[in-house]
Parts: C-alpha cells; structure tokens; sequence
C-alpha cells in the first residue's frame, strides 16, 4: 500500500526526475547501501555506480578549437570596439564597451574645468543684450518653448521652437538640422531638450558621443541643455549629461514633481510652466545667464514653432 | 611611445578595478570580463584536468573568485558553512545513533536556514511584526549574498541525503565545497543534487568534443535567450508594470504576454548559460527548463519549469511531509504548503508567498479534478483548450510576481480587461517592431518540438569551426547591438 502510494507520488504536482542522462529517481538509485562509502575521510575512494556514461573522449583535443575560438571572438569585438564608427555593408556596427572601460579615465584624473558638474554656481556676468534664441530637441521642445516664448517678448528676445517628435541626441547629431536653423534666424543662444527619449539606456558611454557631436555643432553660442524630467531613476543618463557638457551649461530636471499628462511623460501646460520658470530661476547660475525677468501675465506670445516628423 | 605607455597602465588599472569585487557589477556568464577571465581559465583547467586534487583546487579557487567578485567576503562565509556542513555530515555518517544523527542533521540544517532566514528574511520578519504590533523596529542594513538560497538548498539536501544513507560524505572538504561552490551553477542554479555531481566528480571524465562544443551551443543559446531577448524586452514589460492602470487593455496584455516570455527567458537563459559551462568543464548537471509553456496543466507545468528547484521541493518538503500517503486532504495540504514556501523561497515579499499559494491551490485542484479530466477524450481542441487555460493561469501569476505589490497586480489585471481597442495594434506593431518580432520569433521557437532543437544543435556540434566562429560571433554582435537599442517607451502621436 504504501509502496503504491509513494509510486503515486511521482504524479503530484511536484515533478519527478525527467533530465537526459539522469536516472528517473535518484534518490532510490542512490539509496542502496552498496553506493556509500563507510572510509574515513582520506581514505581509499570508493567505487560509485555509474549515473550518466559520457561518451568516450576522442584523441584530439576539442578544448584547443574552444579556447581559440573564443580568444579570437574576444579579440575581434574589442579591436571593433576601438574603431571609429565602424561599418559593415554600410550598416553602423554597435561597439562593445571595452574601449571605454579599458581607457576610461578615472573621474578625479579627468575631471579639466570644463566637464566639472555644477557643485558650486557659475558666477558670470548676466549678458543683458537681446537674444534670437533656438529652443530645439524632443516633444519637450513645443511645451518649453510656449512659455520661453513669454519670457522672450518680457526680455526683449526672439523665440524660435524646432521641436522633433521622438527625437534623440544621436538623431541631431546626424544631421544638419542644427546648423540649419542657426543660420534661417540668426541664433545667438541656444536651448537643447534632449534625451526624454533614451533616458533608460545603459551604453551612456556611446550617448555620451552625440551629446559631445550636438555641442560642437553649437560651436561658440552659448547654450543650456535642459535634462529630461524622469518619472522613475534612469541609469545614469542625467550623471552623463553632467559628466559630459560643459559646466554650467545642464539644467538637471530629474526627479523634478511635476504633474504629468495622460501619458504619463510629458508635464502638463501648467507643469511646464513651472519647469520654464525653474531654469529661469536657475539661470543666473548658469555659465550663460541671459535677462529673464519673470513675464506679466498679460503677455500672450506664441513661440514661432516648427515641428519635425521622425522619419519612419 | 610615452602615450602608449600611459594607455597601457591606464587599461591595466581599469582591468585590475574590474576585477575587484563590485556590488554594482557582478559577474555574469554574458559579461565581458567573464568571458575575458575565461581564455585563462580553460587552457589551465584543460591542464590540470588529468590531476583530479589539482584540478578540484583550482576550479576551488576560481569558484570562491567567483563569489567574491559578486558578493565580496561573503566568499568567506561561503567557505566557513561549508566546512562545518561537511564536518557535521561526517558526525552523521559515523554515528550509529539515529538519535544522534537526527540530531546532528537538524542541526545542520537549522545552521544553514539560519544564515539564509538572516540575509533573506530577516527584514521580511521585522516588517511583518511591525506591521502586527505597531512597532518601531528599523529595518536592517542587511546585504544578500548572491545565490545563497541556492547553495543552501544544496548544503541542506546533502546533510539529509548523508542521515538518510543515499549518499556518503565526500572524501575530503574540498570535494565538497567544489560540490556547493561550482562556478557554473553559484549563483543561480541549477540546484545540483550530490548524488548526480559528486560521482562525476570522482570519475573526473575529460569532456568530449560533443560535451564541449554541445556546452558552447547551450551559451550560445542562453547568451540569446538573456542577454539579448530578455534584456531587451523587459524594457516594454517594465514600463507596464512600473505604471499600472495607464496602459490600455491592449497595451498591458501585451506586458503581461512579454513578461511570461521574459522570465522564461531570463531564468532558463542563464541555467542554459551554466549548464553548457559544466559541460564544456565535463559535468552534466541536466536540464532545468523543458519548454515549459507547452504544459497542458499546473502538474506538467512544474515538471518543466525549473525542474531542480521543484525536484527539490518534492523531495525535501512535500515528501518529509507526508506527501500523498496521508489521504487526500493531507495531500492537497502538503501540495499547497510546498508551493507556498517554493513562492517564499523566491523572495521575502507575501506577493511570493501569494504566488506559491495560488499555484498550490492550481495544483490541488488539477489533482482533484482528474478523475473527471480523465474522462475527457484527448484531442486537438481538448489539448488546445487544457493548453489554454494552464498558459493563462501561469502568465496572471507571474503578473502577481512581477508587480511592485498586490494593488499593482489587481490594477494591472483590471486593465485586462478594459480599454481595448484592436486599432491600436498595428500601431504597437509599428513602433515596437523589433519588440513585436522578437516575442512572435520566441513563441515560435518555444513551441518548436525538440527533436528540431536537438537537430539544430547537432548541425553545429558537427560544424566546421569557422561556422562555430561565425555563429558565436554573429550572438554576441547581436547582443551588443541590443544592448544599447530601447524599446520606444511611449508612442508619440500627441502634437
């Protein structure tokens, strides 16, 4: 009976042994007397009963071809990774981050005046002069450039909103929409909004190269980079914004509260006008302070907008 | 020639800060650095192979690098509860007793359950009595050790098989904490029985060309399965599950479908990543994962999911228990208690205890109802019904796994079932293509039958080597190249 009901067993929801090469109970394999060993430790081994039979070795050696093959695996991904943009067939080859992390340089070592973050606030003269400013980047764009645009005709500058749907640091990079449209209005300062589109990516070192790309496209304008606001922690992305631009040049929105769309990402009209009005606040402090006394609330400009379509 | 010197200690440092112990970065089989620390390890394990003592030593020594590089001195730990499980087991087998040896395996044991009960749970307590008498107790700084729940299921069948005279002790220590230590199956399984290990171990057989190019395909193929497919669509499942009750009926289905097939990926992934490890080091630790979506039932269902972990559980808990010879009530009972602490074994969360509870309670009823199930004719639209009704249980569960708490799991599955609109699907399809692509080519291939796998495998055992270059490179440029794409985290069709 009980022999039945231990047979039953092996049909419970917990499973049996079913593993290729595996006996179908080793406990009961196991459990025979003849399979243990009554030797004091450092004794004699004893004989145990064979479970799996692997098949008989051949004569040469399988674990030369291995070694070689991975070495050689290991050496082409890092040599690809200490290319320049590397392509195959025309197509852009992802690299692996060995190049990076072989090279990187430790922070304290690199840390020049330039890529410091902002610890301490810049202290620079406010340039009181008008400005014709650009406000480019992602669907972030359109909902700073509504109220940049009331700050301008308050400040005595011009507006201009390019706003690219879905757009990323490495799209601008590639293309010559910024200097485009630094030439058609005559742009002497600059605002980007950028990375809400890649905030959760983890090879921030390749990110960290059109950050770089954007910035030598702005060449000598000034310029502030509004960060994306998350709505949960990234990976380090907002780290490699200040990291990579120049001090006093990142407006780190992070974890900023502020009241979100239906969507969930974007901040309302309302939110935005508070996050327009933060980075005004912050302004002075930044390596570019330009005149941004708070507009009245009778001004009712509209920025001139052009919205991109990401090509699909 | 100044700048090169510079670079070279500059490549040696950053190589050396690498290698030290990172709680941030621990060492994954899909990692870089492993496969770089990898090349040396296999010439001088090839070596030392025909020393069985020299070979144990090293491989002991990798192991314990390994753990360290993961979890820090905690390898020490690792060390100490080994060598006083082995002492004790040796107390156990000498002892002629039984009262003794019982005592001497509790102890044992309760040392073992102890230490996890610390790292894993004891915050978990602290919550719980708080939470029941409104205290005030802070919760401690307590860090996990990586894969302790793992090696201390192999810690405690090994004292129980040693009372219970299915196994001896091994020889000498470091046989068994080569045993528990294994670099392969460490940190996440499988959880390897002695009775299977040690023998292999003892006959110390080189590994065949078969074993060793069978073990490169499996890394291949876990490389595929977590590096590249799990990673890469956990991104839209996160999003999902991280914002319950935003998405649509559509939207959250398709979270819940991608995460079924995401922890699939992810645990399988990796035992498919150690075991071709063990292989290619000549050791067979067996299969952990037989396509388990393809169970027409909860029973079938455990019979190929994590097929150690439930082995396991059925052999040191729901048998000691009774099992099925204490009637049927006891019966359901003990299906239901092991599955509740195989949910808890998951995590120190009652969402891992629900999780348990509910596929216990499937359990018991799949038992109770076969007497009528047997009565059902077997064919297609019965098996695709059964089929059905075991993928849709399992993949609400995993909803209860996934999300932050209970709340967020009843949220999720409300929108379920509301807010759908098929018009939206082409539209997903669009923006997530790659996402879409991916998830439809791993329910293809899950649903492959095996023999097509074995063939598949075989084909590239058999494969010149510059084949077996070009594929393993070609897996590894893929996971490079989704390493760093995104899912498109929301559609923008606003402006």
């Amino acid at each position: 009976m009980k022999e039945e009901n231990e047979e039953e067993t092996r049909d419970s929801g917990l499973s049996e042994y079913n593993i290729e090469g595996q006996e179908p109970d080793a406990k009961e394999t196991s459990a025979t007397s003849d399979t243990l060993d009554t030797s004091e430790p450092g004794e004699e081994e004893h004989s145990v009963e064979d479970i799996s039979a692997p098949e008989p070795p051949k004569k040469h050696h399988a674990y030369l071809g291995l070694w070689l093959l991975v070495s050689l695996s290991i050496i082409v991904v890092m040599a690809v990774s200490f290319l320049e943009e590397p392509t195959l067939f025309g197509l852009e080859v992802k690299q692996a981050p060995f190049r990076d992390a072989l090279l990187a340089e430790a922070e304290e070592d690199t840390a020049t005046p330039d890529t410091l973050p902002v610890a301490k606030p810049v202290v620079v003269e406010t340039d009181s002069t008008p400005k014709n400013i650009l406000i480019f980047g992602d669907s972030m764009t359109f909902l700073l450039a509504q109220r940049m645009a009331k700050y301008g005709t308050q400040n005595g500058h011009t507006v201009y909103g390019v706003n690219w749907d879905s757009s990323t640091p490495q799209i601008w990079a590639m293309s010559d929409t910024i200097a485009h449209f630094i030439r058609k209005y005559d742009i002497n300062y600059v605002m980007v909004s950028l990375g809400s589109n890649e905030l959760f990516a983890k090879d921030l070192d390749s990110r960290a190269k059109y950050v770089k790309k954007i910035v030598e496209k702005i060449g000598d304008i000034p310029f502030i980079w509004v960060g994306p606001p998350n709505w949960k922690e990234d990976n380090g992305y907002n780290d490699m914004l200040e990291r990579t631009l120049p001090r006093g040049t990142f407006f780190r929105t992070g974890m900023m509260q502020l009241a979100r769309r239906g969507d969930h990402i974007h901040p309302t009209p309302d939110a935005a006008v508070l996050w327009v009005d933060s980075i005004m606040r912050w302004m002075p402090k930044s390596a570019h302070p330009i005149l941004v006394d708070v507009p009245a609330d009778s001004i009712n400009t509209t920025p001139t907008l052009t919205i991109l379509k990401k090509k699909r | 020639m100044e700048e090169i010197a510079t670079q070279v200690q500059l490549a040696l440092r950053n190589i050396a800060d690498m290698l030290a112990y990172d709680p941030e970065t621990p060492m994954l089989f899909s990692s870089g650095i492993f496969w770089l620390l990898f090349i040396f390890f296999l010439p001088v394990y090839a070596l030392l192979k025909k020393s069985r003592t020299k070979m144990v030593i090293f491989v002991v020594g990798f192991s314990l690098y390994f753990y360290y590089k993961s979890s820090g001195l905690f390898f020490l730990m690792l060390a100490g509860t080994s060598a006083v499980d082995w002492m004790l087991s040796w107390h156990i087998f000498r002892s002629r007793k039984k009262g003794v040896r019982l005592a001497l395996m509790w102890l044992s044991v309760c040392f073992s359950l102890s230490i996890l009960g610390y790292f894993k749970y004891a915050n978990f307590f602290l919550w719980n009595w708080n939470a029941m008498v409104q205290g005030n107790f802070q919760p401690m700084d307590i860090i996990l050790p990586v894969g302790i729940s793992f090696y201390t299921f192999q810690s405690v069948s090994y004292v129980v098989d040693v009372y219970k005279r299915r196994i001896a002790p091994t020889r000498s220590w470091l046989d068994y904490i080569f045993y528990l230590s294994f670099f392969p199956q460490l940190v996440a399984g499988p959880i390897v029985r002695a009775d299977y290990f040690l023998p292999q171990l003892r006959r110390n057989e080189r590994a065949t060309p078969n074993m060793i190019w069978g073990g490169l395909w499996l890394i291949i193929v876990g490389i595929i399965k977590k590096a590249l497919i799990a990673d890469y669509i956990a991104q839209y499942n996160d999003l999902v599950f991280n914002d319950p009750g935003f998405y649509t009926g559509l939207q959250a289905f398709m979270g819940v479908i991608g995460y079924t097939m995401q922890i699939y990926c992810d645990f399988s992934g990796y035992s498919d990543m150690a075991i071709g490890l063990a292989s290619i080091m000549g050791f067979r630790l067996g299969i952990n994962f037989d396509s388990p979506y393809q169970s027409r039932n909860l029973t079938e269902f455990w019979r190929r999911w994590h097929i150690s972990l439930s082995s396991w559980l059925r052999d040191y808990v729901y048998i000691p228990l009774g099992g099925n010879r204490k009637g049927v009530f006891r019966t359901y009972l003990n299906n239901f208690l092991t599955m509740l602490i195989g949910g808890l074994w998951h995590g120190a969360a009652w969402k891992f205890v629900f999780w348990g509870a509910m596929h216990g309670v499937g359990l018991a009823v799949h038992k109770a109802c076969k007497p009528v199930l047997k009565k059902i004719p077997d064919n297609f639209a019965t098996d695709f019904l059964f089929w059905l009704m075991t993928f849709v249980y399992v993949s609400l569960l995993w909803v209860f796994f996934r999300a932050a708490d209970f709340q967020a799991s009843v949220t999720i599955i409300e929108s379920l079932f509301t807010g759908w609109d098929l018009r939206e699907f082409p539209e997903f399809c669009t923006e997530r293509a790659a996402w879409c692509i991916m998830m439809a080519a791993l329910i293809v291939m899950h649903f492959v039958p095996q023999r097509w796998a074995d063939y598949v495998q075989d084909v590239f055992i058999r494969a010149p080597w510059i084949i077996k270059l070009i594929v393993f490179l070609c897996a590894v440029q893929l996971v490079i190249s989704f390493m760093s794409a995104e899912v498109q985290p929301f559609i923008y069709f606003q402006f």
